[in-house]
């Protein structure tokens, strides 16, 4: 049977209160979710409780999914929202308590599995965690998940031009923040590779 | 190919077989966003480290069942609407109480503000909201109507909808002639009766008797011909007084000039544009005149035309925008309606102040046509959304095309009624364009 019509028929029994439909529908796309969640917030715990969060909204908002949408897109269009509104809350929670520590990145090792070039992956990923936060989502949405210009854009609700600056700006924004980390001769060599 | 497999691809090109390289280098004819990386060395530095995901903990799912509500996503959503319909009406009442307070003040503080430019604006609402009653009902019921008629077009359709939708729209038909009859009618009481008040809305009233009470239009050009014991009050057309005229109130005017002599007038003259003009004035007496048909109908398709090409211009400004608010339109018609119409009440009742006070000044009189255009532009969106609604139903599709025959066929149904009956013609547009408001409203909340 197609992936496509297994995950329909996941949605119409979920729909109708099936907690196991429901079940098979998280266990495909929490690895997204939770990545999402975790490149955006910067920390794993808050990174699981926001999954949890999504993906309970998606179970009472799952009657108005509209079928001629990709799932993957909808449920990352909650996400993204989600997140965004837990990192304004947060921003006004650090500015009332004016706790600054909080913004700079936790360098606790992050639940990635290990390899050579884990080194390369932190220092990207620390740098991704310092842009600006709608920066931040697209270029996620965009490396992370390997998302289509067309796809960010019905995930953000921005035009698709806006995606593009906004990509192109990240990615300049990186190469400095990786250049003051001292990892651009890394990326140099990528180049001469290219 | 998707851009996993590309991104996938980008970093080991070099081992491409001759189909897969094939198949990639179509995935770039059509994708912007891989043909940028493709591009740009430090993209492909970019997509080499970013290909794993970070793992949720392996209780995850577990976790989260416990947390998962017993009540099924569709009975969720049913008290979900339930609840938005309860908070809607609670807004209604407060809304109601707030306009009746406002009303009852406004009519205390009257005796104080007499004189004033704000007192002139107050007396001319107030007069015309007063005679204004009959239609304001109708504007309501009519606002049922269209609901009902939208809901039976736009979901799945059965003979019960269809016989419904067709009841209705005759309805919503007689509910314009009711205001035609009615408008006709105060005509003919001014003619040939001593009616006690006489009251239109788009349609110019001439007094050829006496009449006992007051004579108030919105929108319509008054002229005196003969006796009114009682004020005479026109918002946004002029008052015209004949010489053997005469006025036992007031004769005010709130956006519109008065032609008429102080002996003519027992009380005051006032008019918002803060002169008097005996004899021609910016319109001259041919407003009291009806405008023929031809003109009518001609203004008619002039006004549709401009309104679909910037309905147009909004659905290929705003292509998701509008198809958000589609979406959402069959689904909460009753919802979207209601916010549509509360906010155009609401709108109407700020406009009109502040339209009296811009007219009392030149500077402000010329900002008035601005001021007119920019309230309008949001119904233009909502029209735009309406249209999209409309033309899924119409062609099956959701492109721009579709959304524009959408935009047309609303067009063609408010001229059809507008040149039959102007008022009802301005209602449908209106409500139409309401109701598209609303949704866009909605799909802001609503859709993630």
């Amino acid at each position: 049977m197609e992936p496509q019509t297994d995950e329909l028929r996941w949605i119409e029994s979920a729909v109708r209160g099936n907690h196991e439909a429901f079940a098979r529908l998280v266990d495909a796309y929490k690895a997204p979710v939770y990545n999402l969640a975790y490149r955006m917030l910067r920390s794993a715990p808050e990174a699981e409780d926001a999954a949890q969060e999504i993906f309970l909204r998606a179970y009472t908002k799952l009657a108005t999914y509209d079928r001629e949408r990709k799932f993957s897109t909808w449920l990352l269009s909650i996400a993204s929202n989600y997140c965004i509104d837990v990192l304004r809350r947060r921003r006004a929670t650090l500015v009332e308590l004016d706790e600054v520590a909080y913004a700079v990145p936790s360098s606790a090792p992050g639940p990635e599995s290990s390899a050579l070039d884990h080194e390369q992956r932190e220092a990207v990923a620390r740098a991704i965690s310092q842009l600006p936060d709608t920066y931040r989502l697209i270029t996620v949405l965009r490396y992370y998940h390997d998302l289509s210009y067309e796809e960010i854009e019905h995930i953000t609700n921005l035009s698709q031009s806006t995606v593009k600056t906004r990509l192109f700006r990240a990615r300049r924004q990186l190469e400095e923040l990786l250049e003051a980390e001292g990892a651009l001769p890394w990326i140099a060599e990528q180049r001469t590779h290219a | 190919m998707d851009c996993r497999t590309a991104h996938t691809r980008l970093i080991g090109a070099g081992e491409l077989q001759p189909d897969e390289y094939q198949a990639h280098q179509d995935h770039l004819a059509v994708c912007a966003a891989c043909r940028d990386d493709q591009d740009d060395p430090f993209s492909r530095a970019l997509v080499q480290t970013t290909r794993e995901l970070a793992l949720p903990p392996p209780d995850f799912t577990a976790k989260l069942m416990q947390r998962l509500p017993a009540e099924s996503p569709l009975t969720l959503a049913q008290q979900s609407a339930q609840r938005v319909q309860r908070r809607w009406q609670q807004i209604g009442l407060a809304v109601a109480a707030g306009l009746s307070i406002a009303v009852v003040a406004g009519i205390s503080l009257q005796h104080l503000w007499a004189g004033t430019t704000l007192g002139l604006a107050a007396d001319v609402v107030l007069t015309v909201a007063g005679a204004a009653i009959g239609p304001l009902v109708t504007l309501l019921g009519s606002a049922v109507v269209v609901t009902l008629l939208l809901n039976g077009v736009m979901r799945r359709p059965s003979v019960g909808r269809a016989l419904g939708s067709a009841a209705l729209a005759a309805l919503l038909l007689l509910s314009g002639g009711m205001v035609t009859a009615m408008n006709d009618a105060a005509n003919a009481a001014a003619s040939f009766a001593q009616e006690s008040t006489i009251a239109t809305v788009l349609q110019p009233i001439r007094v050829t008797q006496a009449i006992d009470g007051d004579v108030a239009s919105l929108l319509g050009t008054i002229v005196v011909d003969g006796l009114v014991r009682g004020n005479v009050a026109s918002v946004a057309g002029t008052v015209t007084l004949a010489p053997a005229a005469r006025v036992g109130g007031d004769v005010l005017a709130g956006i519109g000039q008065i032609q008429a002599a102080p002996e003519q007038v027992v009380g005051a003259i006032r008019s918002s544009t803060g002169t008097l003009a005996v004899g021609t004035g910016w319109f001259g007496a041919s407003g009291a005149t009806v405008t023929p048909n031809v003109v009518r109908s001609l203004s008619a398709l002039f006004g549709a035309l401009v309104t679909l090409a910037l309905a147009g211009l909004a659905v290929l400004l705003w292509p998701q925008r509008t198809l958000r608010a589609s979406h959402v339109l069959p689904r909460q018609p009753w919802a979207a309606l209601g916010i549509g119409v509360l906010i155009t009440v609401l709108l109407v009742l700020l406009t009109l102040p502040v339209l009296a006070l811009l007219a009392a000044t030149v500077v402000g009189l010329l900002l008035v046509p601005l001021l007119l255009l920019a309230a309008h532009l949001p119904y233009v969106q909502g029209l735009a959304a309406v249209g999209q609604a409309l033309g899924y139903r119409l062609t099956g599709g959701a492109t721009v095309a579709s959304a524009l025959w959408g935009v047309a066929a609303q067009l063609i149904v408010v001229i059809g009624l507008g040149i039959w009956t102007p008022f009802a013609g301005l209602l449908t547009f209106y409500l139409l364009a309401s109701l598209g408001l609303g949704a866009d409203l909605l799909a802001r909340r609503l859709l993630p």
